[in-house]
């Protein structure tokens, strides 16, 4: 019974490992990777169960294929050509007016290794990233 | 004199077990009007102390690392699931139940705080399906329906979902009709280790219905869903009819998996109706026989 009972509490490890584990591998991707800047045009919808996040979309003919070990040919493939990055409630609102405006620089800053799907890492407003906002 | 010991001892020992058990017994602690200053006085400390420290972490959580957000998460889930399995090999099954279900919130809770940590794109179907199978171990844990309820739940609206991306509305509504036509039956049938084979087939066939060759999948999760119609009415052995026809669709589905033309349908038609027959023979010739074995299992259930 005791057995029964002390195998069935390792169930209970399982999702915590599992996670753990995921955890992990975005850590140990993210500091073994290259930083690369992309640069993207988005907007902001809301999502309520997310909160807030710039719903970006790659800029590749504006991209500069010279980054990282590229050479020339952006590996596109590496990367979702849209996602979301997720930005603070109380400076959701500036992001979204400084993105949309057509003389600002808008990118995001990647963890990139090769063959590995890339992970937005930071979101950078003409060059200064989007924690610098109020 | 030894007598008077040994009742010291025990009153000693039964002492030391009341303190265990009211400590891990909220309710008994409360229910104890000795201590129900102190219960009040701690709990008011607890609650203020949690909801500050909550307040300070929302206050400050854009500054927060994410990883540290995510250590943070992963800790108050370690946290519950300790508490969960303490509850539980306590003894304390209703408190442990209510523990559990906050960790299976937590697990999707996490999943939420990782994809916003690391900014990834996680569609609410995928959510749902890494919460089912992340929740799955405490599904097996559960001794109240609940939790369970929420995996099948879970499972379903992301396979659900997944079926409608493919743009078969008619044939996605009518495949959520059989999932939501079998959970009863599976509400019915749950054992913990017999279940696990169930809810795998289930998926396989549902994830099988993603190939092109859907209607054939569709018909035979139509027959399920009738099947267990009638089972539910006439009694509790249909769960063999359930998992007889999830078979013939698993096999069906993986031989129209890579069809590419007619005639690979064709054969690949000739080849299920030949199984299908032969397992209807081998049910007809041992229908007694497997009845008797069925309701031996269910009574030893």
């Amino acid at each position: 019974m005791n057995k029964k009972k002390n195998y069935s509490t390792y169930l209970l490890l399982a999702p915590f490992l599992a996670i753990a584990m995921w955890v992990c591998y975005f850590t140990i991707f993210m500091e073994g990777s290259t930083e690369v800047r992309l640069p993207i045009s988005g907007y902001d919808p809301r999502n309520l169960l997310s909160g807030h996040y710039v719903a970006y979309r790659i800029d590749w003919d504006k991209a500069d294929c010279s980054q990282a070990d590229w050479k020339g040919t952006c590996p596109i493939r590496t990367f979702k050509t849209s996602g979301r990055f997720y930005v603070p409630e109380n400076s959701a609102r500036a992001i979204e007016r400084a993105i949309n405006r057509s003389d600002v620089r808008t990118e995001i800053v990647f963890s990139y290794r090769k063959g590995k799907t890339a992970i937005a890492r930071d979101l950078l407003i003409d060059g200064e990233s989007f924690r610098t906002f109020e | 004199m030894v007598s008077k010991k040994t009742k010291k001892s025990k009153q000693s020992v039964s002492k030391v077990q009341e303190t265990k058990e009211s400590f891990w017994n909220l309710v008994a602690l409360f229910k104890n009007k000795k201590e129900y200053v102190v219960f009040c006085l701690m709990m008011l400390g607890v609650l203020s102390l949690l909801s500050g420290v909550g307040l300070i972490i929302a206050a400050h959580w854009a500054v927060i690392p994410a990883f540290v957000r995510v250590l943070g998460g992963l800790s108050v889930l370690g946290i519950s699931l300790g508490i969960t399995g303490r509850l539980r090999l306590t003894g304390w099954n209703k408190s442990s139940e209510v523990a559990l279900f906050c960790s299976y919130l937590l697990i999707g809770g996490n999943i939420a705080l990782i994809q916003q940590a690391y900014n990834l794109d996680i569609s609410w179907r995928d959510g749902c399906l890494l919460w089912s199978v992340l929740g799955f171990p405490l599904a097996l844990w559960a001794t109240f329906p609940l939790v369970r309820w929420c995996t099948v739940v879970l499972l379903g609206l992301g396979l659900w979902s997944y079926i409608l991306e493919v743009n078969h509305l008619v044939v996605a509504g009518l495949l959520f009709l059989c999932f939501v036509g079998t959970l009863p039956l599976t509400e019915t049938y749950w054992e913990r280790t017999r279940s696990i084979l169930f809810w795998i087939m289930w998926a396989v066939l549902f994830i099988g219905d993603f190939a092109s060759e859907q209607e054939v999948a569709l018909i035979l999760d139509g027959a399920v869903f009738i099947i267990s119609l009638i089972g539910l009415s006439e009694g509790r052995q249909l769960l063999f009819y359930n998992l007889l026809f999830i078979f013939a669709g698993i096999r069906v589905v993986m031989l129209f998996w890579h069809a590419h033309n007619l005639n690979d349908v064709g054969i690949r038609l000739i080849v299920c109706g030949t199984i299908l027959l032969a397992l209807g023979g081998l049910y007809y010739k041992f229908f007694e026989k497997l009845q008797s074995f069925l309701r031996k299992w269910i009574a030893h259930e």
